[in-house]
C-alpha cells in the first residue's frame, strides 16, 4: 500500500526519530563558522568542519552561564539534535561549550595576515576622482550604500560596477575577474566592498588569489568589507582600509558641501583681487591726472602771470615808496625855506626897516635925524621920518 | 564631454587666476579678462555641481 505523507506528518516522524537517546546527549567537535547574538539573548551558530556544516542554537538559559566563542574558534559543544519543522532543518541545541583552540581556518587566516602584513602600498587617493571602479555584488547592500554616498557627496563622477559574487565558492575567481577587468578601464581608484556578514561570508576576501590580484592593481584600491570589527586580508593589502562600504565611498570623494564653500571662497577672492587692481589703477590714474595738470601749459602760463603780477606790484610799491620819500624831503625843504622867508617873520608882527637906499637897517647908527625910512609890514609899507636927535 | 573641463580642472584654473590677479603683474585689460574667465568658471562649477547625477555603468565581463 502506497502512503502519502503530509509535510507535517514527515516533520512529526523525523522529530520522533531524532529524539533517539543516542542523539540527545552528545559532544560535537567543530569550528564556529558564524555567530549571531540577537537581543533575545539566544545564540545562533553555524558549526562546520571540512565537509559538513550544521546550524546550532544555544538558548538564553544556557548562554547566560557560557562564554561566547569567537568565529573561527574550534570548540567542543554538548547538546542534543532537534528538528526545526518550520524550516525543515536539523539543528543542534547546545547546552555547553568548550574551546579547544583556534580552528584551522583561523590558523590559515593568521598565516596570511602575517604574510601580507605591511604590503599595502598606501598610495594617496585621488582628491577629485573622475572614474571610480567598484567591485561588489550588484544586488548587495554595499553597492546601494556606495551609490547613495557618491550621489550625496560627489555626484560628478563616472562609476563602473564590476559585478562579482562576494561569497561562496566561485567568489574568489569572480573577484579576480572583476578586478582584472577594472584594471583595463582606466579608473582612478577601485573600491572593493561588501556588506557585513559572518566570518565565513567574508572568506573570499582572505583568498590568496584575490589578495595577489589586488596587489597588482595599477591604481589605489580601497577596501570596505563588512563592519568596523571585520578585518580581512584584503583590508591589509588595500592602499586604504575603510571600515564599511559607505566609508570607502567617502574616502575617495570630496564632500560637495566643501566644494561649494571652496567655490564661494574662490569667487570672493577673485572679486577682492579684481577690486584691488581696479582701486590701484584708479589711484594711479588720479595721481597721473594731478601730475598732468601741474605740467599743463595753461597752468604754467597762470604761474608766470602770477609771477608777473607780483613783480609789477613790487615795482609799483617801490616807486611809490621812493616818490613819497622824495615828497617828504621836498616838504622838509619847503618848510626850511619858509622859515627863512622874511615875510614869515613879518607875519609874526616884526617889521623891516629900509633906508632911502633900500638897505635893511640893522643898526641904530645907520640912521640920523630926519632920515626917511620905509617900514615894511606884512601887508604893506609905510614911510616914516626919524624925529629924534641922535 | 571630452572637451568639457572637469570640476577639478576648473577649480585649479580659478585658483591660478586668483593667484595671477593677486600678483598684479598683468595689465588692467588682462586682469579684466582673467576676472571674467574666473567668474565664468565659478558659474560653470556651480552648474556642474547643481546638475550632477552619478553616471553608472556596469562593466561587461
Amino acid at each position: 500500500m502506497i502512503r502519502v505523507l503530509a509535510l507535517s506528518e514527515l516533520a512529526t516522524l523525523l522529530g520522533t526519530l531524532l529524539r533517539d537517546p543516542l542523539l540527545a546527549d552528545i559532544w560535537l567537535e567543530a569550528e564556529i563558522a558564524s555567530v549571531s547574538t540577537p537581543a533575545s539573548g539566544h545564540w545562533y551558530f553555524t558549526l562546520k568542519d571540512d565537509t559538513t556544516s550544521i546550524r546550532a542554537n544555544c538558548w538564553r538559559v544556557s548562554a547566560m552561564r557560557l562564554v561566547l566563542p569567537a568565529v573561527g574558534a574550534k570548540v567542543r559543544v554538548h547538546g542534543r539534535i532537534d528538528f526545526y519543522a518550520a524550516r525543515g532543518e536539523v539543528q543542534f541545541i547546545i547546552d555547553d561549550i568548550v574551546d579547544v583552540g583556534l580552528g584551522l581556518a583561523h590558523a590559515e587566516y593568521e598565516r596570511l595576515k602575517r604574510k601580507y602584513q605591511g604590503m599595502s602600498k598606501q598610495r594617496p587617493l585621488p582628491a577629485f576622482p573622475r572614474r571610480i571602479g567598484v567591485v561588489t555584488s550588484r544586488s548587495g547592500a554595499a553597492w546601494h550604500d556606495v551609490q547613495a554616498t557618491l550621489q550625496t557627496r560627489f555626484p560628478c563622477v563616472d562609476v563602473i560596477l564590476a559585478h562579482s559574487s562576494v561569497q561562496g565558492e566561485q567568489a574568489p575567481a569572480e573577484l579576480v575577474n572583476a578586478l582584472t577587468g577594472l584594471y583595463a578601464e582606466s579608473v582612478d581608484v577601485i573600491l572593493v566592498v561588501r556588506g557585513g556578514g559572518s566570518y565565513e561570508d567574508l572568506v573570499a576576501f582572505n583568498h590568496e588569489d584575490v589578495i595577489q590580484c589586488m596587489l597588482r592593481s595599477p591604481v589605489p584600491v580601497v577596501s570596505g568589507i563588512g563592519h568596523e570589527i571585520d578585518y580581512t586580508i584584503a583590508d591589509i593589502v588595500a592602499d586604504y582600509r575603510a571600515a564599511t562600504p559607505t566609508m570607502a565611498a567617502m574616502a575617495v570623494t570630496p564632500d560637495q558641501r566643501d566644494i561649494w564653500q571652496h567655490v564661494a571662497n574662490l569667487q570672493a577672492t577673485l572679486a577682492f583681487h579684481m577690486q584691488s587692481r581696479l582701486n590701484e589703477r584708479t589711484q594711479r590714474l588720479d595721481d597721473m591726472q594731478a601730475r598732468l595738470l601741474r605740467a599743463a601749459p595753461a597752468q604754467r602760463i597762470t604761474a608766470y602771470q602770477q609771477q608777473l603780477d607780483y613783480a609789477a606790484l613790487r615795482l609799483q610799491q617801490t616807486i611809490q615808496q621812493r616818490m613819497s620819500r622824495t615828497q617828504a624831503s621836498l616838504d622838509h625843504l619847503v618848510a626850511q625855506l619858509d622859515a627863512l622867508d622874511p615875510h614869515a617873520v613879518l607875519k609874526r608882527g616884526f617889521a623891516l626897516v629900509r633906508n632911502r637906499q633900500g638897505e635893511i637897517v640893522r643898526r641904530v647908527d645907520m640912521l640920523t635925524h630926519d632920515d626917511t625910512v620905509t617900514i615894511q609890514f606884512n601887508d604893506g609899507q609905510r614911510t616914516a621920518r626919524i624925529t629924534e636927535e641922535s | 564631454m571630452s572637451n568639457q573641463p572637469t570640476l577639478e580642472e576648473m577649480l585649479r584654473e580659478i585658483e591660478q587666476i586668483a593667484a595671477t590677479l593677486e600678483q598684479n603683474t598683468v595689465s588692467l585689460e588682462e586682469s579684466l579678462q582673467l576676472y571674467q574667465r574666473g567668474a565664468q568658471l565659478v558659474a560653470q562649477s556651480r552648474t556642474l555641481l547643481e546638475n550632477a547625477t552619478l553616471r553608472i555603468k556596469e562593466m561587461q565581463q
